[in-house]
């Protein structure tokens, strides 16, 4: 077994089978490691020449990408763009009219998907089964869609294609947590150091699976379980699909797409506040979306 | 009664955090100064 602080190998923060609410994060032979790295560099490449290729409309690049396109609409206001809070704040609720306007969004989206759309969303976030396989076998391809088969590539299309009308219709920035479980040697009294020595600024992290989160930490928090081994990753993006509901109920949930890329931006003890005026404290790892959208030739949106 | 598109379907509610903090995880991080840093920007952005 690998030490702790230098592990013989490298961690992947989305390597393991986790479910909606937490990523497994694995250590790889740093062989393999590096050489998924170089799967998805080629498949972003290929991503590449599709958008590039003459002849075939948006809907046919779609179906032939590995990986899904940024369709966010453009920022409405700069204020709108939610940034990362500074390390010493203490993580709040999301403002009523935050909740009712995201809400009203994802009516919105919903309305306009088709029954299989609907029932692909539904059964992916509600059912721990569909969840695994999926981005179980997404994880094993390296995000690569069209090694998938038939069944497969129609379910994560139609899950992309249902973000995506989200996205088209957002113009809104989002700071979204998400759990993310280490590996089972790790307990609170090394979670720090772990996560200084394998998750340090500057690194990105190559997300293969969907990512299911909720916009306020409190709503994130683990069961005792695996408190003692989990941090939180704390996302600043405009992607994702909000699936929270509005003013009356505590649920801020939040699924971000498959394929992202995030930048590390540093880690952190931080506070958060609960509705009932609790406080408690968690390990946070601050991400920045850097997806790279140099493949989306369509998209002249901002993220 | 609750929400239904215009096709007559239920919104979809996902919950995957269901399994809330226990007591003691919340014992174990309940911070002395709880409320020290209420003046500061709420880490929320646009409120």
């Amino acid at each position: 077994m690998p030490r702790k602080s230098h592990p013989d190998g490298s961690v992947d923060a989305d390597y393991g089978s986790g479910s909606v609410g937490a990523k497994q994060a694995a250590y790889l032979d740093t062989s393999a490691f590096e050489g998924r790295a170089e799967e998805r560099a080629g498949l972003r490449s290929l991503d590449s020449m599709v958008e590039s290729s003459a002849g075939m409309s948006r809907q046919q690049r779609d179906r032939e990408r590995a990986m899904p396109r940024e369709t966010t609409a453009d920022l409405r206001h700069p204020l709108m763009e939610r940034k990362l809070p500074e390390p010493g704040t203490v993580r709040t609720s999301l403002s009523s009219r935050q909740r009712k306007a995201r809400s009203v969004a994802k009516q919105a989206t919903q309305d306009r998907w088709t029954q299989t759309q609907y029932e692909t969303v539904a059964r992916m976030v509600t059912d721990d089964g569909s969840w695994r396989e999926v981005n179980d076998v997404l994880s094993e391809n390296t995000g690569d869609v069209q090694a998938l088969s038939d069944e497969q590539r129609t379910q994560v299309q139609r899950m992309d294609r249902a973000i995506q009308a989200y996205e088209r219709n957002n113009d809104r920035g989002h700071v979204v947590y998400a759990n993310v479980e280490m590996p089972t040697m790790i307990n609170s009294s090394n979670l720090e150091g772990f996560v200084r020595n394998n998750f340090g600024p500057g690194r990105v992290l190559e997300f293969d699976r969907y990512t299911g989160g909720a916009h306020t930490m409190h709503q994130v928090e683990t069961g005792a379980a695996n408190a003692h081994r989990t941090a939180v990753f704390e996302i600043q993006t405009r992607r994702g699909l909000y699936l929270g509901r509005s003013d009356g109920v505590d649920d801020t949930t939040h699924v971000l797409p498959r394929g992202m890329q995030v930048q590390i931006v540093g880690s952190h003890w931080a506070k958060y506040q609960r509705p009932d005026g609790t406080q408690g404290r968690r390990h946070v790892i601050q991400l920045l979306d850097v997806t790279d959208d140099s493949t989306n030739a369509n998209n002249s949106t901002s993220r | 009664m609750g929400y239904t598109d215009s096709k007559g379907r239920p919104e979809i509610i996902a919950q995957p955090f269901i399994a809330k903090g226990t007591a003691d995880w919340r014992v174990i991080d309940e911070p002395d100064d709880a409320g020290a840093d209420s003046d500061e920007n709420t880490g929320n952005g646009e409120q």
